[in-house]
């Protein structure tokens, strides 16, 4: 199949050609990662590409900050991310997530909006931003904006909550007045490169000035049809002090994690490895607390 | 000794700025007028009976040429001449071809495979070797010689020596361990590509293709066409990764000459990345059964091995890996007595071929592995047992290879010394560290298997002082060429810029047996001095007419020849004018033929079959996380008998590619099938590793100046990942004290040998287990 591609280099300009595909078969790229291999394994299923990658608009293609957020557009790539040092200091989570995606070569290209909007269960740019419960700012063709917790934004493997003539504008990151005591992304897998989460867990917890956990988001992924928020887990450590942290309470935590998971076998691994090596990166995580 | 000018020093390849900057042409980057595009239907199941309708797809525009097996008057390829290149009614395996298409783009060509209708049996299959040996199991391939006692033995080797008996009466410690070795693939970065270029008028075929053994291509190709061999011109195009793969004609070669033959237009036929990893060949997997036994002092007493390979549905040259295997247990360390049998059986697997260690790394896996075993079984030190048992100059082992030159034993202390290994405690917590030891033993000066183990050369000067090297050899991307040029650069006194090495034409260049066994340098490099010996012969004589001096005082540097006696010089252009242009008018070429002093092996593969033999030693560190079992390479020590240094940039080069692709072997790459059926075929599931995973690799050369090398040096090309996936295992089974028997060393399998053990001992260490 032929396909044809459209290329807008303004915000006006996107959104009046997504306005205008609606209805027909088309499909939106920024960085390409995971279309292209798509395209090579099945062909082209859709005649029409509304490719992202030209717009200009700062918004949509940089990061931003106020006092208030974070705010890192949808075509934010990977790189952008792993580079960014507010991220670094305040959302270690997320800067180890986009460093630990993929390869150095498909970072300078693969976007937020693609890792959300691809909704794999194993993304791991998304599995952070679920422990840090991230906002997701959806744009329509209209130009309406409207705001999804990522909770409510995975909805099956492949599949979101976003309508035809949505596109991720935004991930929004609130800020904390809150230092986190413990902010991290734990991938595993068998390469240090070009790997495919064989199950990743997001931890990013704050505390008060005694060691008390106020607030605390763990998510993990590969292990279910979508990256599971662990609520359960985070209930557990919420008002805990560091000191509390004995191995009992970490194998509490860690059997909580690893509760809400189904994970599957295939090719890269079993469902017992899932779970047994998230329960152990689980354990080990909050035993390093 | 003259001091060398060039041998041992790093000249860097001398098609390294080609390569880098694009302007190397590969077999992909070949257009030619009028040129047709190729591509192969293969069968949807791996065994299975079927029709073919091709009409509908004939009548494609665009399409040219469709043949099948109906088609074409051709005979069968292979070692065993037991694989029809074009399958009729009948398929054996995943990769089988049932027709092939020619078109005036890939894009058409392979939407015509589309249009052509099969309509399939499918038949159950056998995809075990244990089931295909049953009595009632059907015949897998109908051309199968059916030599043996049963139709699916596709090969059988029995070897043996000393007294067995005695041998294991003398043993205080016996081992036996069965080891399951997987399928790996080379995965070369260039995919496999053939442009072949048919003359109707001549009847003459023109061949661009990547082959490793040209001579023997243009031979195989021959018979399959049923053509007269000369009439095949090969050209190779430089390839982008060999590694063995290109040892064997698999069937997409005759098919391209086909479809040429029958168009009379030339036809390129490229590989898809997902086609390099169904359609291309493998390491052999492998069942190996070993029992070894030690005596009171730490002496190997014996050593009995049972190997059963997958041979798959047709025999390539992957069949005949025993021939390399047979001499680790034979002949690495000394040992009494040695009884080894291996046994190839018909499968619906795809078949595998030869790749870079050729057997050895599998064997090395085992009998290194079985030697922790019996060291710890005595209480004696793993590096101890080995140095009492390394092999030593002047041995004439049981197989009767002879080692004139020998560095197994400094090859074990080095890398015993540099890596801490007797110093190294196995830790506790999450990560563990650990040290694993292994060494080998490969053929070091080619391998007389064909008629010839042979190499011609022709070096000519010319009026202008450039020379000129005619190889038989080839450059698959290991540097031969310029360590060619280096040998003459150092003998001729000609720098590197004056040299060109011409070797990619058969209708050129002489015979040579191919690129395999290491043996390219010590081969071809000892065919070249042979040419130079013969050429300065010439120049010597014309140069002391025209100083008059001796002829017996000469050397050649810096563009001249010099009388050392009388302090006289003459330009090497002049001298080579004057023999061209006054009576008696000669040229400045000359012509060798090389054939090392190696041995056919008799009928109980007795012999000394190698020029000279490479011996290597790995010590390395990894460390394991008990949390996810994944394994973390840290440091590689290698040391290797090189016999001499000829390029330390180039041998580098050897050691860190191949000590990656031992690491890979080790840890991670594994060709996963079901019922015959690859599982994966990307790199997304193949886990070839990346540059991000290469581990310190520290490198010590071992020069043992062998007299048979050239310069005293030794082959060097598969040593280094032989010993890398013993070692590693070693290495694991140290750091977290269980034992493995099968490769690749997953996260998986290393996690569940971890939580085996915890139930065996209750090791408190790793978390609790989830139930399966």
């Amino acid at each position: 199949m032929k396909l044809e591609i459209i290329s807008p280099v303004t915000t006006p300009e996107l959104l009046s050609a997504l306005g205008e595909l609606q209805g027909q078969s088309f499909r939106m790229a920024a960085g390409c990662t995971d279309l292209l291999p798509e395209l090579r394994k099945i062909g082209s299923t859709f005649p029409v590409l509304l490719n992202l990658a030209s717009v200009t608009d700062e918004s949509f293609s940089g990061i931003l900050c106020d006092d208030d957020a974070i705010y890192i557009g949808g075509r934010a790539t990977a790189h952008q991310i792993m580079c960014h040092v507010e991220i670094q200091k305040k959302f270690p989570v997320l800067s180890e997530a986009a460093t630990q995606l993929a390869s150095t070569q498909i970072r300078q290209v693969a976007t937020v909006g693609g890792n959300l909007c691809t909704a794999s269960p194993s993304g791991d740019i998304s599995c952070a931003l679920m422990a840090l419960e991230a906002e997701i700012e959806l744009l329509s063709a209209a130009g309406t904006k409207r705001v999804v917790p990522i909770r409510s934004f995975f909805t099956g493997v492949r599949r979101t909550a976003m309508q035809p003539d949505e596109l991720v504008y935004r991930v929004i990151l609130k800020r904390s007045r809150l230092q986190p005591t413990l902010s991290t992304f734990v991938k595993v897998g068998t390469r240090r490169s070009m790997e495919c989460s064989v199950v990743s867990l997001s931890a990013h917890i704050a505390t008060d000035a005694n060691g008390v956990i106020l607030s605390s988001g763990i998510a993990v992924g590969a292990s279910a049809p979508t990256i599971v928020f662990c609520s359960a887990a985070s209930d557990i450590i919420s008002g805990k002090a560091l000191e509390e942290f004995t191995p009992e309470l970490c194998a509490k935590v860690a059997t909580a994690i690893i509760e809400p998971t189904a994970p599957i076998t295939d090719l890269r691994a079993s469902a017992w490895y899932r779970k047994q090596a998230l329960y152990n990166i689980s354990e080990a995580v909050f035993a390093d607390l | 000794m003259k001091e060398l000018k060039y041998i041992g020093k790093p000249f860097p390849k001398h098609d390294a700025v080609p390569r880098v900057s694009g302007k190397a042409v590969y077999g992909h980057d070949i257009v030619l007028p009028d040129m047709l595009y190729g591509a192969i239907l293969r069968t949807k199941y791996p065994c299975a009976e079927f029709e073919i309708d091709v009409e509908e797809a004939r009548r494609l525009p665009g399409v040219v040429c469709i043949i099948t097996a109906g088609d074409v008057d051709v005979n069968p390829i292979s070692y065993k001449r037991d694989h029809p290149i074009l399958k009729k009614g009948a398929v054996n395996c995943i990769r089988d071809e049932i027709a092939a298409v020619a078109a005036e783009t890939p894009e058409l060509a392979r939407e015509a495979l589309k249009h052509i209708k099969v309509t399939y049996k499918q038949l159950d299959g056998v995809y075990e070797p244990g089931e295909a040996l049953k009595p009632d199991a059907p015949q897998i391939n109908a051309l199968a010689a059916n030599k043996f006692e049963h139709v699916n033995i596709a090969e059988k080797f029995h070897y043996a020596h000393g007294d067995l008996f005695a041998a294991k009466e003398k043993s205080v410690a016996v081992v036996s361990r069965k080891f399951t070795l997987p399928r790996v693939t080379h995965a070369c970065m260039a995919t496999s590509n053939i442009t072949a270029c048919y003359n109707k008028a001549d009847g003459k075929l023109l061949l661009y293709s990547s082959t490793q053994v040209p001579f023997l291509y243009q031979r195989d190709m021959a018979h399959a066409l049923k053509m007269n061999p000369s009439d095949i011109r090969i050209i190779q195009p430089i390839i982008g990764g060999g590694f063995g793969s290109k040892l064997d004609m698999y069937p997409f070669e005759p098919i391209c000459a086909l479809l040429s033959m029958k168009t009379g237009r030339p036809v390129q036929m490229l590989y898809t990345r997902e086609e390099e990893f169904l359609a291309s060949p493998t390491r052999q997997p492998m069942e190996i059964e070993l029992t070894a036994g030690v005596d009171k002092d730490g002496n190997f007493t014996f050593r009995e091995v049972n190997i059963l390979k997958d041979n798959g549905a047709y025999t390539s040259w992957g069949a005949t890996t025993p021939f390399v295997i047979m001499q680790a247990f034979s002949s690495l360390y000394k040992v009494e007595a040695c009884c080894f049998d291996a046994v190839a059986v018909y499968t619906n697997n795809v078949f595998a071929g030869s790749f870079r260690g050729y057997g050895n790394p599998q064997a090395t896996f085992a009998l290194e592995r079985v030697i922790d075993l019996l060291a710890d079984k005595i209480g004696m030190h793993k590096d101890q047992i080995r140095l009492l048992n390394a092999n030593e100059k002047g041995e004439t082992t049981g197989q009767g290879l002879f080692f004139e030159t020998c560095g197994h034993r400094q090859c074990l202390e080095t890398v015993i010394a540099k890596s801490g290994f007797a110093e190294q405690q196995p830790g506790e917590g999450r990560y563990r560290r650990g040290i694993g030891l292994a060494s080998m033993l490969h053929v070091g000066g080619g391998a007389k298997i064909y008629r010839s183990d042979g190499c011609g050369t022709t070096v000519k000067i010319d009026p202008y002082g450039f020379c000129t090297i005619i190889s038989g050899s080839n450059e698959i991307g290991q540097g031969s060429e310029t360590v060619l040029a280096m040998i003459a650069a150092e003998e001729l006194g000609i720098p590197l810029d004056r040299i060109k090495v011409i070797n990619t034409d058969t209708d050129v260049k002489p015979w040579d047996v191919g690129v395999h066994a290491s043996r390219t340098s010590f081969v071809a490099g000892n065919s070249l001095l042979g040419a130079i010996r013969i050429l300065k012969e010439k120049l010597n004589k014309k140069a002391a007419e025209l100083m008059a001096v001796s002829e017996d005082d000469l050397e050649y540097d810096n563009y001249q020849i010099f009388c050392r006696s009388s302090g006289k010089s003459i330009d090497l252009a002049k001298t080579v004018r004057e023999m061209h242009f006054t009576p008696p008018n000669e040229l400045a070429v000359a012509n060798y033929f090389y054939e090392p002093s190696s041995q056919f092996q008799d009928s109980g593969f007795k012999g000394n079959v190698s020029g000279t033999y490479a011996f290597a030693a790995q010590a390395i560190e990894v460390e394991v996380d008990t949390a996810t079992g994944n394994i973390q390479v840290l440091h590689v020590h290698v040391a290797q008998d090189v016999g001499k240094v000829l390029n330390p940039l180039l041998l580098d080069g050897q050691i860190h590619g191949g000590v990656l692709q031992g690491v890979g072997y080790a840890i991670s790459e594994e060709m996963i099938f079901d019922k015959g059926r690859l599982l994966n075929p990307n790199f997304h599931n193949y886990k070839l590793l990346t540059a991000a995973d290469v581990p310190e690799i520290h490198f010590y050369a071992v020069e043992t100046h062998d007299q048979q090398g050239p310069y005293g040096a030794k082959g060097v090309a598969e040593a280094p990942l032989i010993p890398t996936a013993a070692a590693i295992a070693n290495a694991v089974c140290r750091a977290l004290d269980l034992e493995v028997i099968e490769l690749p060393l997953t996260p998986e399998r290393v996690l569940k040998a971890l939580y085996k053990q915890k139930k065996k001992t209750g090791n408190a260490s790793v978390a609790q287990n989830i139930e399966e």
